[in-house]
């Protein structure tokens, strides 16, 4: 590689000599820096050091003393690879070794005076290279010299071409900031003119951001002088405006140490723009991956998995690859059918959407699935598997069994509902059924009446007969009235968690609670509360209660309605669930007689909530009373027999405001 | 125990009950009326000589008890029978503190009816005859001369002759005239005999008189 340009030549001026080297090599191996400095005064060294060597070898086979031209090419060499100091101390040390080894015998001033042929050789070829006007500083080693004018002019030419093609940014610089020569790319990349430049106003110092400058002069200008080139890097540079673009640099001195070079300089801002925008869109991909529970699959034509993305199945997605879906799968032999079909499905190679399976998630906990996938077919159209998405929609499944599992606790309200109406229904039945017996009574009593006269009065006891059927065909038609109406099963028993049983009631009166702007408390008893019994009766008797105190506070402020309902352990063998609320509270001399039938403080009540509650209590073994001794608002309290194995005793609060 | 003068009234919305009632109690010959409702039993003339009324306590629209109200407030103090299908304990309380004869829940013996209808039979008849003796005394104090009143009052309230003489100015010997004249237009024997019928007629007068 050859150094360019020459020493003197001034690099503003457009018949700068340019290397016959640029023709073949590259710009960047142009601009490779040269060899460094050690190497080249240690090629001075050893080359004098094998004259020597070759010298002393001719002399032991009794050849002639032959040193002085072995050096000579020594420093010729010198010159010609290494460069003129390297030359120069080569012509030096050629001196030092002839007159101190080569004729040590000889009086000191022939000793000089032979030796001085080395240094004036030297001489010599400095001023032939400088007549030359040439002068070589660092050779390449595969760099041809073609001296002829020609050939320089040509290559310059192409320098040039290359300089004013201005496909990269090129400019010369001092190692002081000012910017000597600049072609039009660079000037375009930083948005300055020629004339700025011509002017002197552009200097590299100044367009370095202040962050870009502690680094230039702590790391590159230091990198520079050492080796005199500049390994491609990336900085910023201010445009005129202010404004930074993002560049791509590479530099080289135009000698070791020199205060002159030449940078590259690539405009980077498509490409950070692109590589922004490439990072913006990894980001979001990764943050859809990352917030999305769906994960992606590929399955081979065999349908076991050959990728699945890490979040996949919840967990332990790597351990999933080579086996087929329905190897994890929890519902294949429950639902064998649903499997049946998925089966033939990517046996026909057909796209499916939406499977959800049930499978088993992290710990083999069963997790819900939902898949949906298309078929992959290579360029020659063979079947290569299928790929698509998963998602875990344990969650929406879940809820919507909570929900199913509500709806069928609603209509088994409802149906307690019924069976509430029904007991004033009961009330009515007894009224109307009395009234056929007491028909009955009556015509018996008066046929036999009538018989008793004399004569018998036969016709007033046809009459009574006849009556006596349609009062039993009534009493019939109530009968089976009745039988219709009751087609449940008898009261259950059944263990249940009062606790479970009573959050359930809450939540079916929640609409109620938020309507009224009740605050609801619960205390229940922390863990499982086992009792014995028809769990939806006594949830009727829960929701009663809950529904007649929310009812009540409707005669207080709407922010003093507070509803606590707590449970507890009153004996070892026996729970107490209270209800207690903030309204006005039961006259005392009321506090039995809210428990009689037909007997209502509200203008719609039936007078038989409480009074069906309360037998519904006693049915099972329980009680249900009403509380006086609070400070304000109702307690209603029912003690049912609990099941021995009790939970701990300390209280769970919560509080919810509705 | 027939009595043809008196009547039983029964008042039951349900037809077949109401019809065996009547038919019970005419097998014991006695005479009954019945009515579906409250408002045909108020349209209807109500007949002579001793009643009772037997009726069911809950009716659409107007009750038992409310009639029973009414009744009282009216003066014509009937004795009711109340027949109700629900052991109604409070409302029973209220019917029998009203006066009623009996609260029967349904269905009811036979006799306790019966028992009962002849209670309030009684309780009418003496009220009757209470009537028709008042009557009678009200109509003898009627046929009084102004004079002939003053004095029989005065006498009532316990005045010798001699003092009466002195207070409306009139000679004794006049006083005794009218007194004897006065209690036998009233058909009174005796001075005391005449102080409680006088008193009776106070009473009386205080109350509204039934048409």
């Amino acid at each position: 590689m050859a150094s360019y340009p020459p020493n003197g030549v001034d690099p503003n001026s457009n018949d700068r000599a340019l290397p016959e080297a640029a023709q073949r090599v590259s710009l960047r191996e142009w601009l490779r820096p040269t060899m460094s400095v050690a190497p080249r005064y240690a090629s001075a060294l050893i080359s004098v050091a094998v004259a020597l060597v070759l010298a002393q070898t001719l002399v032991s086979y009794g050849l002639p003393q032959r040193f002085g031209a072995f050096a000579l090419a020594a420093i010729a060499a010198t010159f010609w690879y290494g460069g003129t100091q390297p030359g120069i101390f080569a012509a030096l040390m050629a001196w030092l070794v002839h007159g101190y080894l080569v004729e040590p015998q000889a009086d000191a001033e022939s000793r000089v005076l032979s030796g001085l042929v080395f240094p004036a050789f030297a001489l010599v070829l400095i001023l032939v290279m400088r007549a030359r006007g040439e002068f070589v500083e660092v050779v390449g080693t595969t760099v041809e010299r073609k001296p002829c004018e020609e050939a320089l002019q040509e290559s310059e030419a192409k320098a040039r071409r290359l300089v004013d093609a201005n496909i990269i940014g090129i400019f010369i610089w001092h190692i002081e900031g000012r910017i000597i020569e600049a072609n039009d790319a660079f000037l375009r990349m930083v948005d300055y003119d020629r004339e700025d430049l011509v002017s002197g106003r552009i200097h590299w110092t100044e367009l370095t951001p202040p962050e870009w400058r502690s680094r230039d002069e702590r790391r590159w200008l230091p990198e520079l002088k050492a080796t005199g080139r500049l390994q491609p890097f990336e900085k910023e540079y201010f445009r005129k405006d202010g404004s930074r673009v993002p560049v791509l640099i590479g530099a080289a001195s135009f000698e070791n140490g020199g205060n002159q070079g030449v940078v590259f300089v690539l405009d980077l801002t498509k490409r950070k723009r692109a590589e922004q925008a490439l990072r913006e869109s990894e980001a979001k991909f990764r943050d859809y991956a990352e917030t999305a529970s769906d994960w992606f699959w590929e399955i081979d034509p065999h349908h076991e998995f050959t990728l699945l993305t890490e979040n996949a199945f919840g967990s332990d997605a790597s351990s999933r690859i080579g086996t087929a879906c329905w190897d994890h799968a929890l519902d294949v032999e429950t639902e064998p059918e649903k499997w049946r079909l998925v089966r033939a499905t990517l046996d026909s190679r057909k796209p499916f959407r939406d499977f959800v399976y049930c499978c088993a998630g992290r710990d083999g906990a069963p997790m819900f699935v939902k898949a949906s996938g298309k078929p992959v077919f290579d360029a020659n159209g063979a079947f290569r598997g299928y790929r698509g998405t998963g998602t875990d929609v344990t969650a929406i499944v879940r809820a919507q069994e909570e929900h199913e599992r509500l709806r069928e606790l609603e209509s088994q309200l409802a149906h307690m509902n019924r069976m509430s109406v029904m007991g004033e229904l009961c009330a009515l039945l007894a009224h109307e059924i009395a009234q056929p017996i007491a028909t009955t009574r009556n015509n018996v009593r008066a046929a036999m009446n009538f018989l008793d006269r004399n004569p018998p009065d036969l016709d007033e006891v046809r009459d009574a007969l006849a009556c006596l059927l349609d009062d039993a065909d009534r009493a019939g038609k109530i009968i089976e009235g009745l039988r219709r109406q009751i087609k449940k099963a008898p009261p259950r028993k059944d263990q249940f968690d009062l606790n479970d049983a009573i959050k359930e009631v809450i939540g079916l009166a929640r609409p109620t609670i938020i309507k009224n702007g009740v605050a609801v408390h619960t205390r229940l008893m922390e863990g499982a509360l086992f009792v014995e019994g028809d769990r939806v009766q006594v949830q009727q008797v829960a929701l009663n209660l809950i529904l007649n105190a929310i009812q009540a506070m409707s005669a207080v402020e709407a922010g003093e309605r507070d509803l606590v309902i707590s449970t507890e352990r009153s004996q070892p063998d026996a729970v107490l669930v209270s209800v207690r609320d903030s309204g006005p509270g039961i006259d005392p001399k009321d506090v039995e007689r809210v428990f009689e039938t037909f007997y209502s403080t509200k203008s719609d009540g039936t007078g038989m909530g409480l009074s069906i509650s309360r037998s519904i209590v006693a049915a099972h073994g329980g009680r249900l009373w009403a509380d006086l001794d609070t400070d304000r608002g109702a307690v209603f309290r029912l003690t049912l027999p609990g099941s021995a194995e009790a939970s701990s005793d300390s209280l769970t609060e919560s509080g919810c405001n509705a | 125990m027939p009595d043809a003068s008196a009547t039983v009234l029964v008042i039951d919305d349900d037809a077949s009950l109401r019809a065996s009632v009547a038919r019970l109690l005419r097998s014991v010959g006695l005479n009954v009326h019945a009515f579906a409702t409250i408002s045909d039993f108020l349209a209807a003339d109500l007949p002579d000589g001793p009643i009772c009324l037997v009726l069911d306590v809950r009716f659409p629209g107007q009750s038992g008890l409310e009639l029973q109200r009414e009744l009282a407030a009216s003066g014509r103090q009937l004795p009711i029978i109340f027949m109700t299908g629900h052991g109604d304990i409070p409302m029973s309380v209220q019917a029998m503190k009203s006066g009623a004869i009996e609260f029967l829940t349904k269905p009811f013996r036979d006799q306790d009816l019966l028992d009962a209808i002849q209670l309030g039979l009684a309780r009418d008849r003496a009220r009757l005859e209470n009537d028709t003796v008042l009557a009678a005394l009200r109509e003898g104090f009627r046929s009084l001369s102004p004079r002939e009143r003053e004095i029989v009052i005065l006498v009532a309230r316990g005045r010798l002759s001699k003092q009466i003489a002195s207070e409306i100015g009139i000679a004794e010997a006049t006083v005794k005239v009218h007194r004897s004249r006065a209690m036998r237009k009233m058909n009174v024997r005796s001075l005391p005999e005449l102080g409680r019928m006088v008193a009776l007629l106070e009473l009386m007068a205080d109350k509204p008189q039934r048409p």
